[in-house]
């Protein structure tokens, strides 16, 4: 059992270090001056982060033990969900149509129940949003129809 | 050398009479009144979201919006501040130790318009102070070499990461990370490709504004999701408030309000540092000076006074760096920077020779700015405690489809979409284990700057990492980063001791 959360934040800072100083070796190595190649600035900057991540390790494990942080309950963990599902599918369906679903979603898991709010809300502001971007910005939105 | 001409000037102040630009700066103006007051949602968050709004627009209206925004985002957080004792931003949490008392006393209305008032004598006199100060520092600017330049980004750098959380470390981690993050694309000294994990995408480097809506609206609303909306606070029936009383309660207090606006634009100036920081000095100093009668902490309206003259006079201060030597004060003006790299104008040493008419524009607006503030912030008093009242369960779908659709006005891909939700999470986790997300901002829009002149300078001197300490505004700026990085060690120390000693 992880006794400081800061035990959690130093893996992750030791991880993006070693991991991107390991991946800039794949990077072009000037022949001429190699220090100034195009991995010696990714190179120093993992080092860097690296180094952080020693550093918050030391200090994690100097601290007394503390509780993990709160990260997850279940509105906002099915809020993260639908997040997802809507950014990541967000070209292949019709803006109109699964905004209106995400914020339907989201407004019932966050607690609202009013019938009124539940039907005018999404509709209301998902074309809202989408008049006013594609007809005040110009941006052309993922659109079926 | 004059670097602006009175055709500039004279160009910049007819703007005043554009229609356009005016709506433009009125619509900003409400935006950010309404990102501002609610509790949850940052003026940073707002600007990241407004910014792709700017596309379409030429530079005088994509300006007009964003400062629009900045100076009533900064102000708007006192709202919530005063009415529910829940700051609106952390820069107003100084502002409700004195402005909810005064609420819970009837004097609410006194509060908001004072807060209104302060904000904008402490925005208009930052605005003078950059008009004053910034081509001067310009001209300065203009001799620096590669090796001043990266020593001055990485002072920005560490103040940044000093003041973003209760961890140094974490906060020059994250700085780093955003520096990381910046090297992805092509390298811009060889050209060759770097991180592109095999998307065409990435070629180009990380998209700043699609990063900056994940880290910090997504991450946000999924905070702001994973805490129930509290109960309203009830106040007691509120006294009318005149608003010619508020001259007679600026004059008893000119000092303080002069202080005030100092203190805010001194520390707007200084890179890395921002309202937060410049309401709590202000707050300190007014306290430190207290006479008999006063009563700071239960409604003394000094505090409103002190905390709101200064955090908006961080205002004009914190975009002195930005126009001068292209390094952001703090995360909003790194918000600030995408929007004008997207108007294809590179803030920087020579912004200001070559861009005299569009830095005059900047300076205009943001007085106009404040003065729309004023007005607007007056006049909507009596709207504004349905607004901070707005309840999670709306606010937070709403401003989730605004931000994918502002991410997807960038390019018109679905890889701008996922990479908000991509950076929305990693900015959540982060936050969760302390690791602030501002510094990774002002790491990615520095990380190109501080690359580039640190691989200039070291290449123009065969490589002797010593250049950076024998040449002597170099020397100097490092050794502030130095005794920066001893100095918030020290706070740190002496703030978990007292800490530990409860």
């Amino acid at each position: 059992m992880v006794r400081h959360p800061d035990y959690i934040a130093a893996a992750f800072l030791l991880g993006v270090g070693a991991l991107f100083y390991y991946l800039s070796f794949d990077l072009q190595a000037s022949r001429s001056i190699s220090t100034f190649s195009a991995r010696f600035f990714p190179q120093l900057a993992s080092v860097c982060i690296f180094l952080c991540g020693l550093g918050v390790l030391y200090q994690a494990w100097r601290a007394d033990a503390k509780a993990m942080p709160f990260l997850f309950n279940r509105s906002n963990f099915l809020v993260a969900a639908f997040f997802q599902i809507y950014f990541l599918t967000f070209e292949l369906v019709d803006f109109r149509i699964s905004s209106w679903a995400l914020i339907l979603a989201s407004m019932f898991v966050l607690g609202c129940r009013s019938w009124l709010q539940l039907i005018l809300t999404p509709s209301v502001s998902a074309l809202f949003v989408y008049y006013i971007f594609t007809k005040g910005f110009e941006v052309v939105l993922p659109s079926w129809i | 050398m004059d670097l602006i001409s009175s055709d500039q000037v004279l160009y910049a102040v007819s703007q005043l009479g554009n229609l356009k630009v005016l709506m433009w700066l009125l619509v900003g103006t409400v935006a950010g009144l309404i990102f501002g007051a609610i509790p949850g949602i940052t003026a940073t968050a707002g600007i990241a979201i407004l910014t792709p709004f700017t596309f379409t627009l030429g530079f005088e209206s994509a300006m007009a919006l964003l400062l629009g925004a900045y100076c009533s985002g900064y102000f708007a957080g006192s709202f919530p501040s005063i009415l529910i004792n829940t700051p609106g931003t952390p820069a107003n949490a100084a502002t409700g130790f004195d402005g909810y008392p005064m609420a819970q006393n009837g004097e609410a209305n006194r509060a908001m318009s004072l807060a209104t008032f302060c904000s904008f004598i402490g925005g208009i006199f930052s605005a003078c102070v950059l008009g004053l100060v910034a081509p001067t520092l310009a001209k300065i600017a203009l001799s620096f070499t590669s090796v001043e330049y990266f020593s001055l980004a990485m002072l920005g750098l560490v103040c940044v990461a000093g003041v973003s959380g209760p961890n140094l470390l974490k906060g020059i981690a994250a700085g780093f990370m955003g520096v990381l993050l910046s090297t992805f694309g092509t390298d811009p000294i060889t050209g060759s490709i770097r991180f592109d994990f095999g998307m065409v995408e990435l070629q180009g480097g990380i998209p700043l504004l699609p990063a900056l809506i994940g880290l910090f609206a997504i991450t946000e609303l999924l905070t702001k999701a994973a805490s129930a909306d509290t109960a309203t606070t009830t106040l007691p029936p509120q006294n009318p408030f005149k608003l010619v009383w508020m001259f007679g309660i600026i004059l008893r207090n000119k000092w303080l309000t002069f202080k005030s606006a100092v203190i805010g634009t001194v520390v707007g100036v200084l890179p890395g540092t921002g309202p937060i920081i410049a309401s709590w000095i202000s707050y300190g100093e007014a306290v430190r000076n207290a006479k008999p009668g006063d009563k700071y902490g239960k409604g003394d309206e000094k505090g409103v006074v002190a905390c709101e003259t200064s955090n908006n006079a961080v205002t004009g201060g914190a975009l002195v760096p930005l126009l001068t030597v292209g390094i952001p004060g703090d995360p909003i003006t790194a918000v600030l920077i995408g929007a004008l790299l997207f108007q294809g104008i590179d803030p920087g040493p020579f912004f200001i020779r070559d861009n005299g008419d569009k830095f005059m524009h900047i300076l205009v607006m943001l007085m106009a700015a404040n003065v729309l503030l004023l007005i607007v912030g007056l006049s909507s008093r009596k709207l504004l405690p349905y607004l901070v009242q707005v309840p999670t369960h709306t606010l937070v779908p709403v401003v989730a489809v605004l931000s994918a659709a502002g991410g997807y006005a960038v390019n018109a891909t679905g890889f701008e979409v996922g990479f908000i939700i991509l950076c929305g999470l990693i900015g959540y986790f982060m936050i969760a284990f302390g690791i602030p997300v501002g510094p990774v901002l002002l790491g990615i829009v520095l990380g190109p700057y501080v690359e580039e002149n640190l691989r200039n300078g070291l290449t123009a001197n065969d490589g002797d990492w010593t250049v950076f300490l024998t040449r002597p505004i170099s020397a100097g700026l490092l050794l502030c980063m130095f005794g920066l990085i001893y100095f918030f060690w020290r706070t740190r120390r002496s703030g978990g001791a007292l800490a530990t000693q409860g």
